[in-house]
């Protein structure tokens, strides 16, 4: 009987139009692929913000005197605080994600749409809400909070701190819990998709590894967020109804003892970390899906080492949940559990080198074409490598004590989670907006623009490391520089205002870039870049069900470039299973 | 030299702590398997052959079961409160709560939820990730008992005016 | 029906919403796409997800709640009547959820009426836990909170609520939100269900959500409750 019902049900096909009126096409739409291009759009705004509030502070600091000063020390904190918050959760998370993982992930695997196309759209709306209630702490009175992207109580729960700490800082719990719930919504989008989803032949080890990165991405996001929601939960607690889990007795603010008791600030950091740890391979775990994608598609070459390089990223999402602790040296852990997590720590760095080591693989004896995209995807290979090394000295509890609240920590997490993410989302920006809009980006602005950012981050961040081993120390609106007894250190601050400026520059140059090709741009073929998954068999841009109505038949893995014996240099997945004679069976 | 000897203890103490993670998640695993005649299943599963559906979701198993089950949830329901009425300590309280609550948890999951009649490879996929993410929360109960030990009156007397004794 | 029979109408009942539709190849391999590999419908899947996420959640809370109790002194608040009145809600929702099998069980006999009949019966339960429960919120505050609140007031020095109420609110106030989610969530879809809007699906996938919240508060009741009564 229950077969029967079965069948019933199962054969529920939801056809949908595409829509015809504006509204229902491009603001609530839901197709994936224009709620990717909403939440990349959502990126471009809020990291317009970001970067700019990061000017403003880079200023303050090469221009620090203790008799004049930029921006207030209020202001410094509330400035640092909300370029953390907006580029980590609005733009290291959305445009991954939300943005190329929207797009692509359906027509990767030869899917119609996502699986739940609905509350695909619910989340990018909470997402945008998420987004809207983090901007309007800047109007509200006080303006925005200034405990950091990582919000630490006792300071963050208690509304009458400073000024920024009332309606401020509850707004900021109230959009992290808001971007908890889009985020919920969409990990669980992306994973049945691509469990249930995938078109005929697209077995598991066929799938992309920018697929792999993507749906290992979701399954993190799903199990992280939850748990900081929780945190966040008990954080406005704290704040609104009077309770202590996170604050202790004796806590004194303007010479007056306040009455909570038996909270602790560590179980706070406890529950933020083991979201925050998870959340730096949401940020870098689809950089490395995409980069792995474009590195084979311009080196020409199948990516060395596939199956190893999804079990490197499977790894590094299962192990990404046993070291939240290294976040926590100094802040008065048990230090048995500070040494296990040391331990476990290190153990991350084996699939990131195996990882690595299989990009420097693909690229060798490739025959490597320099478009913006691949010197994008080598730019991050580098700041992986870069940012990585310094994560392995960090990882030591012993010596993160010393470094832990100096800069050398704010360049190691800047390298490897901001500017390499960076790098991801411009390679993949200039590899898929051909797919996207039908027009290529301009090359030569596309290789100004890679040039000018990466020699312009590595004088940003080297610097940093250097003055971290100094001790300069972070979160601070300024000093006197002298007390560091380093007579370089304002003009090793000037000149890294100075790079950062050309860096944040740089960006607008790929902001203008991106839109004046989107309607300016060469026009693009179906397959621009002789790839072989199956985003290059759809029109540029796709049709509304991606395929135009065919139904991809999956003969072939996913990076079969120059295979022996093979009339192209490439066999694309779609192709009969005898177009690669010579080729081991996939 | 006594400095190699604290790192290869705590490196045993990490491998403790990661073993008895994992050996949860795998002996959960294990109870599945047992529990659910299931062998078959999992190894099909393991290998990524086409696994027959288990026999429970095409056979229409009677309603009988699941009054059984919501009496066996009263009853272990009351068993509980019945303990809260004789004055155990603390730790055995905890321990015979949370095993009855683990029992309830698998009935329900079981038969409400219908988890015993889903293909095993279902199971598989969401369980495990489940109970290993919960069973990591245990690492933050040794900065609570710290916190504890902190406390005033807990504190012994030659080391609450001395501060840090080293 | 023979085996391969059985087989072949188990792997079509199974493949994707999508306009593909094909078994895969005899001796083939379900990880191979075009068919579910998990052999459950996509939205029983997703709120399977949901349920995982949803319960490391209260998993963190109730960790939370588990560290400060742990480095504080605990009080045990809950008398005879206390425990009397959630052992009742407990039944309550236990029994809902044994409606709600039921309500999932005349869904899949497409019994239309009378399974309208078990969720409404179900959302009624919910709400019998929903009142229950706000009537002991009120009883606490009044007994624990206002005496507190007051004094604060006399003293100027404000008030804060104590680690155990703090607790209590946070974990039972979480729960507390799902049940009175999950009662709208059963209504509006036993209206439309009536309606002929939704099917045997969406109740059954409603039904997981609903004992879910059965579930969680089998740790809840006892973590809370029990281990701090005194009788
Ligand atoms: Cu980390």
């Amino acid at each position: 009987m229950s077969v029967a019902h079965d069948v019933e049900e199962e054969h529920e096909v939801h056809v949908h139009q595409e829509p015809k009126e504006f509204i229902w096409k491009y603001i609530f739409s839901t197709d994936h692929k224009v709620i990717g291009k909403q939440y990349f759009l959502l990126a471009i705004v809020a990291v317009v913000i970001g970067l700019g509030l990061s000017l403003a502070f880079r200023y303050h600091l090469a221009t620090y005197t203790p008799q004049g000063m930029f921006l207030n020390p209020d202001h410094y904190l509330q400035a640092v605080t909300m370029h953390g918050t907006i580029l980590v959760f609005m733009v290291l998370t959305t445009a991954p994600l939300g943005g190329f993982g929207n797009y692509f992930l359906p027509i990767q695997i030869g899917a119609v749409d996502m699986a739940f196309p609905r509350l695909n759209m619910l989340s990018f709306w909470l997402t945008l809400l998420s987004f809207l209630v983090l901007i309007a702490a800047f109007v509200v009175p006080g303006g925005p909070p200034v405990s950091g992207w990582t919000g630490y109580p006792p300071l963050s729960a208690i509304n009458s701190a400073t000024p920024g700490m009332g309606l401020g800082q509850t707004l900021w719990v109230g959009s992290i819990a808001i971007f908890c719930l889009a985020s919920l919504v969409g990990a669980i989008n992306f994973i049945v998709t691509t469990l249930d989803l995938r078109a005929r032949g697209m077995s598991l080890m066929r799938m992309p590894l920018s697929t792999w990165a993507w749906f290992i991405t979701a399954i993190i996001a799903l199990l992280s967020f939850a748990v900081l929601f929780a945190g966040g939960l008990l954080l406005i607690l704290d704040r609104e109804l009077g309770t202590s889990f996170y604050i202790p007795a004796g806590v004194v603010f303007g010479a007056k003892e306040l009455n909570h008791k038996g909270g602790s600030p560590l179980l706070y950091q406890h529950l933020f970390w083991f979201f925050g740890h998870p959340e730096v391979y949401i940020a870098i775990l689809p950089g490395m899906g995409i980069v792995s994608h474009i590195l084979a598609n311009f080196a020409r070459k199948p990516i060395f080492g596939y199956n190893a390089m999804v079990y490197a990223i499977a790894a590094i999402g299962v192990i990404g949940f046993f070291v939240w602790g290294h976040h926590m040296f100094q802040s008065g852990m048990s230090p048995y559990v500070a040494v296990a997590f040391s331990i476990l720590t290190m153990t991350i760095g084996v699939p990131s080198a195996i990882k690595t080591f299989n990009w420097l693989g693909t690229l060798w004896k490739g025959n490597i074409e320099f478009t913006s995209a691949m010197l994008f995807a080598l730019g991050f290979v580098s700041l992986f490598v870069s940012g990585g090394i310094s994560g392995i000295f960090l990882g030591q509890n012993a010596v993160d004590i010393y470094f832990h609240d100096t800069y050398f920590v704010v360049a190691h997490f800047h390298l490897i989670m901001g500017v390499a993410a960076m790098f991801s989302i411009a390679a993949g920006t200039y590899y898929w907006f051909p797919k996207m809009f039908g027009r290529y980006m301009n090359e030569p602005l596309g290789k100004l623009h890679f040039w000018l950012t990466f020699v312009s981050v590595y004088s940003v961040f080297i610097p940093m490391h250097i003055m971290g081993l100094w001790g300069h120390p972070r979160r601070y609106a300024g000093f006197e520089y002298a007390f560091l007894n380093d007579p370089m250190i304002p003009s090793m601050h000037n000149m890294i205002t100075a790079a950062a400026f050309v860096a944040v520059l740089a960006q607008l140059l790929f902001i203008f870039n991106y839109f004046w090709s989107m309607y300016k741009g060469a026009v693009a073929p179906e397959n621009p870049w002789n790839g072989t998954s199956l985003e290059w068999i759809t029109a540029s841009p796709p049709a509304f069900d991606n395929f135009g109505g065919k139904e991809p038949v999956v003969n072939h893995g996913a990076y079969e470039y120059s295979v022996p014996g093979a009339e192209k240099d490439y066999i694309m997945q779609t192709d009969p299973p005898e177009a690669a004679p010579h080729a081991a069976a996939h | 030299m006594e400095y190699v000897w604290y790192f290869l203890l705590f490196a045993v103490l990490a491998g403790v702590w990661f073993g008895l993670i994992v050996g949860g998640a795998a002996s959960w695993c294990a109870l599945c398997a047992i529990v659910g005649r299931a062998n078959k299943d999992i190894v099909a599963f393991l290998r990524g052959e086409l696994a027959k559906p288990s026999d429970g979701a095409h056979k229409d198993h009677g309603m009988a079961e699941n009054y059984v089950v919501w009496g066996a949830l009263l009853f272990f329901t009351l068993l509980e409160v019945g303990l809260a009425y004789i004055h155990l300590p603390l730790l055995i309280m905890l321990v015979t709560l949370l095993g009855l609550s683990l029992l309830k948890a698998a009935l329900i999951i079981g038969f409400f939820m219908h988890m015993k009649f889903e293909k095993r490879s279902f199971a598989i996929s969401i369980i495990p990730a489940t109970v290993v993410t919960i069973l990591l929360l245990n690492v933050i109960f040794p900065d609570g008992l710290r916190s504890n030990a902190f406390r005033e009156e807990n504190v012994p007397e030659e080391h609450a005016d001395s501060g840090e004794g080293h | 029906m023979s085996e391969a029979a059985a087989t072949a109408d188990t792997a079509a009942a199974h493949a994707p919403a999508a306009s593909h539709g094909h078994a895969p190849a005899p001796g083939g391999n379900l990880w191979d796409g075009g068919v579910r590999p998990l052999g459950a419908h996509s939205k029983k899947f997703g709120m399977w997800l949901f349920i995982v996420s949803d319960s490391i959640t209260f998993a963190a809370l109730l960790f939370a709640y588990s560290y400060v109790r742990l480095s504080n002194v605990w009080p045990t608040p809950f008398h005879g009547h206390s425990i009397v009145t959630s052992t009742a809600m407990t039944f309550v929702l236990l029994s809902s959820s044994l409606t709600m099998v039921l309500a999932v069980d005349a869904a899949n006999k497409k019994l239309r009426d009378k399974a309208v009949l078990w969720t409404m019966l179900t959302a009624l339960g919910g709400l019998i836990f929903v009142v229950l429960h706000t009537m002991e919120w009120l009883g606490i505050i009044n007994d624990h909170l206002m005496p507190l609140i007051k004094a604060g007031e006399e003293t100027k020095s404000g008030w804060t609520m104590p680690m155990v109420w703090g607790t209590f609110f946070a974990a039972t106030g979480m729960h507390m939100l799902h049940v009175t989610v999950g009662v709208g969530y059963l209504v509006v879809l036993a209206l439309q269900y009536k309606n002929g809007k939704f099917k045997a699906i969406d109740i059954e996938v409603a039904g997981l959500y609903w004992h879910f919240v059965d579930l969680v508060w089998m740790f809840v009741f006892p973590l809370i409750y029990l281990m701090s009564a005194k009788i």
